[in-house]
């Protein structure tokens, strides 16, 4: 028995003796490293490679038809597959010519006709001609798609003339003043006509969910679901040849791990909406880590249900919005990189109106108001949110802080992205939190969905809003090229929404993303924000 | 031939029990608040094209009438079409469960290495150091979220120590082996490819591990209670009386009748690791079920959440089947009752 005892006390010893021999020698490790300037050798990666670039996001990829999807991760890779008329490029939202050199409006403001470069061709040698990009619009109507819901209203198969094989005519229903803006969206991907051959009884859709029918500056070389998507590019691009000759796109779901293989180098580029700020200035100065911000035009607006109860009230809604405490929002949720804004249309965008009303945060104010409108004694109101989102419930939970200030009870909910859209495009909600981003940079896209009566609910007018002199505002300038008239027209109605204040806009994020040091010429396009230049960036250490 | 009788009513049992099963999860997928056309469609789609899509995918019927179309689909081989991938369910879980299977049987693989033998000794060592040590380590395992224990081995293994792979089920750049089984390390045996299946393997310690910590932990623990039972036994003591050696008594006549509840207990546990690979998948990014299962939810597409959960079912009641079926070639007894 003694002679166990020996041994258990010897084999006990032995591991503390082994816990302080490793703790010494990381010890010894970082005091040496002190002694080793870090400068006189430069580090390399054994994972570096200059030809492929690996890209990671966490949503998987549902279909590659880009008249069929309305998922960001899809979008990615469509603009990358097919060209468009024109293009957004870089960190710009001005359209510039794609496919189109070079194009004439009419005074009317209803015909468009595009001359098309010669030399385009589609992936499997057919010239891209006129008739593609008929076929291409006419088909995404038909799909009735996140892509109709764009060109549905203004152009059907009647409305293109082709003149010759490069040469197109559209003539719109009625004058849309963005139409050609529209035309630099993932919806107006021209497709090889082609894929009549293969159309099925779904126009193609499942066939071109999972191949590539496009023009564009890369190839799709392979796709394995769920794990990874690789893009070759393109050797006959009529245009400027992509700098990455491989680009891999791989699916990491949990944005713990993408992180950990972005420091080791395994990754260059993460999904800029992959990591929360509060993580992203965690990782702001780890070696190799590079954080690129610029603005954005996503804005972070909090709805309010104007048909429901209190808030149907124009004086409680002015209260909410002079109970807030913005500066502190902007600092501790955003940390500092975000800016307030007064109105729908995000600044740096023609038509935003700088001088739309602020509310100042003033709780005196905000509990006077909340007594004209009769509840001196308080109410309490629900804030609905979807989950996942740290921004989000940061956010709400500051809201409920600040409101309780003023005698208002916020109740917060959570609830899963499919739930919370449910309710509240069916008006079940009192407040919601919300982030959009454009898809095209005229003001009549954010405009139109927030403000016009015939957008409420479903058409993400989540606050219910009906104004008829912001309807009549908003039809005006929609069918007006007369670029004066219609900033005025937005700026006026900015002005009104802010008075009668049916949303309340928290903050305009700037857009960042983490990646390594040795990624050069990566641009965030303030709209785009999917939209990762993989053809002109290059990597260099 | 009684083997066979029970066979055969275990699986017309199953009949029922997987009609429960998809009336539950039909039940249950289609009272969650949300619009699977609104989803696929998103916020700028036409107030005429949803309801297009609504009438196409018929949403619009009553809810026993979608349930009794999907139950002649499914007698027909027809799952349905997933509406995130906008393909056939049958195809999408083809695609998605050899790797779930492969991730699944090598953590049973590890379980059973590493649980039993670590029960064994802990159990004819009660209260010394191995037993400590591997209650200690069974205990962790079982408390131990995989989530959590996942990130743990990616930072040491892969991060700190650079000698694990991360993420993904081959190294970035590798084409899979030709398609047999589709799981990897198998197909790369199969043709001879050695470079995939080294790399092949090597992505399978970490989440294999992280999945295996739990069961190895159930395992061990179960092994050792019951060992520790037939330790004591009248027989086991006369085996000793007679003076048969340590490992004769251990292997050669407590093992047999210890290791029956471990039996029972592997058919759950292989229930559990399926069930787990929902977290693990997402942690190292493994293409499997479980990601499919958790997308499929997030888009409430209903077709892919019943194709999954009754595959899962059928699963597990077959591997619980085989485990009951163990029974009649190591306990004796139950042949002649």
């Amino acid at each position: 028995m003694r002679l166990k005892e020996q041994w258990q006390k010897k084999i006990s010893l032995l591991v503390v003796a082994a816990f302080l021999m490793v703790g010494c020698q990381n010890y010894n490790e970082e005091s040496e490293s002190v002694d080793v300037p870090a400068s006189t050798e430069p580090k390399s990666n054994e994972n570096y490679n200059a030809d492929v670039f690996n890209f990671a996001t966490n949503q998987d990829i549902p279909t590659l038809d880009p008249h069929g999807s309305a998922a960001n991760t899809s979008f990615r890779v469509t603009y990358m597959l097919y060209d468009r008329l024109v293009t957004y490029e870089g960190s710009s939202t001005e359209p510039k010519p794609m496919l189109a050199k070079d194009w004439d409006i009419s005074d009317d403001g209803l015909e468009y006709t595009f001359h098309l470069v010669e030399d385009a061709k589609f992936h499997d040698g057919t010239p891209v001609t006129a008739e593609a990009v008929k076929y291409s619009f006419t088909r995404a109507i038909k799909v009735e798609k996140s892509a109709a819901g764009i060109f549905q209203k203004i152009i059907d198969e009647n409305s293109f003339d082709v003149i010759d094989d490069h040469t197109i005519k559209i003539t719109l229903k009625k004058p849309f003043a963005p139409f050609v803006s529209t035309l630099g969206t993932v919806f107006a991907n021209i497709i090889n006509p082609k894929l009549e051959e293969n159309h099925g009884d779904d126009l193609g859709q499942s066939y071109l969910a999972e191949t590539d029918m496009g023009s564009g500056v890369y190839v799709l070389d392979s796709w394995d679901r769920g794990e990874s998507l690789v893009m070759k590019a393109n050797p006959d691009y009529w245009g400027e040849e992509a700098t990455m000759k491989t680009v891999n796109i791989q699916f990491v779901n949990e944005p713990s791990t993408a992180r950990l293989m972005l420091e080791k180098g395994e990754l260059d580029l993460l999904d800029n909406t992959m990591i929360s700020p509060e993580v992203l200035g965690n990782m702001e100065g780890t070696d190799g880590i590079t954080i690129t911000e610029s603005t954005g035009y996503q804005i972070d607006y909090m709805p309010m249900n104007i048909e429901s109860g209190a808030l149907s009230d124009v004086k409680v809604r002015q209260a909410i919005a002079h109970s807030i405490n913005y500066d502190a929002l902007l600092e501790s949720v955003y940390l500092g990189s975000a800016e307030r804004i007064g109105g729908a249309v995000p600044a740096g965008m023609i038509g935003y109106n700088p001088d739309a009303k602020l509310y100042d945060y003033n709780l005196e104010k905000a509990k006077s108001l909340l007594a004209e409108a009769g509840h001196a004694e308080g109410l309490t109101l629900e804030i609905a949110i979807s989950e996942n989102n740290e921004v989000r419930s940061n956010t709400a939970l500051l809201l409920q802080s600040d409101l309780e200030k003023v005698g208002v009870k916020l109740d917060i909910k959570t609830y899963a992205w499919p739930t919370f859209l449910d309710l509240v495009t069916s008006g079940k909600h009192n407040f919601a939190l919300v982030s959009w981003t454009p898809d095209y940079p005229d003001p009549d896209y954010n405009l139109w969905y927030f403000g016009h009566s015939s957008s409420k609910g479903p058409g993400f007018n989540l606050a219910f809003y009906e104004n008829s002199k912001v309807d009549t505002l908003l039809e005006e300038a929609r069918s007006n090229t007369d670029e004066e008239l219609r900033i005025s027209n937005y700026e006026e109605i900015q002005d009104i929404m802010a008075e009668e204040v049916p949303y309340i806009f928290v903050a305009q994020p700037n857009l960042q993303a983490a990646g390594r040091e040795w990624v050069k010429g990566y641009e965030l396009n303030p709209m785009n924000t999917w939209y990762v230049p993989f053809n002109k960036i290059t990597k260099e250490e | 031939m009684d083997v066979l009788k029970f066979v055969a009513k275990r699986l017309l049992l199953m009949i029922p029990i997987l009609i429960g099963i998809s009336m539950l999860t039909f039940a249950i997928s289609n009272t969650i608040p949300g619009d699977p056309a609104r989803l696929i469609l998103g916020p700028k789609a036409t107030p005429e094209g949803l309801e297009s899509l609504r009438e196409k995918m018929g949403l619009n019927d009553p809810l026993y009438i979608q349930y009794g179309r999907y139950m002649v689909g499914i007698t027909h081989g027809d799952l349905g079409e997933s509406t995130y991938s906008q393909g056939p369910v049958s195809s999408d879980l083809i695609r998605y469960s050899p790797a779930t299977f492969e991730l699944t049987l090598f953590a049973m693989m590890i379980t059973l290495l590493i649980g039993i033998p670590f029960g064994i000794i802990s159990a004819s060592k009660k209260d010394r150091m191995a037993d400590h040590f591997t209650r200690l380590f069974s205990l962790l395992g079982v408390a131990m979220p995989a989530f959590w224990l996942g990130l743990l081995f990616l930072l040491l293994f892969y991060l700190k120590l650079g000698i694990l792979p991360g993420s993904g089920r081959l190294d970035s750049g590798m084409s899979p082996p030709h398609h047999i089984t589709g799981m990897y390390t198998i197909d790369a045996l199969l043709t001879g490819n050695w470079t995939v299946l080294l790399s092949a393997s090597m992505h399978l310690i970490l989440p294999g591990i992280t999945l295996a910590a739990v069961t190895i932990g159930m395992i061990t623990r179960m092994t050792r209670s019951s060992m520790l039972e037939v330790l004591q036994s009248d027989y086991v003591r006369t085996a000793h009386a007679k003076g048969a050696s340590e490992n004769r008594v251990l292997y050669g006549h407590a093992l047999r009748n210890g290791v029956m509840p471990v039996i029972t207990l592997l058919g759950m546990a292989f229930g559990h690791a399926l069930g787990g690979s929902v977290l693990v998948e997402s942690v190292f990014s493994w293409p499997g079920l479980g990601k499919y299962a958790v997308n499929a939810i997030t888009y409430l597409d209903f077709p892919a959440v019943m194709g999954v959960t009754l595959l899962i079912a059928v699963m597990f009641i077959l591997v619980n089947l085989i485990v009951d079926t163990l029974y009649f070639f190591i306990d004796p007894r139950l042949k002649h009752n």
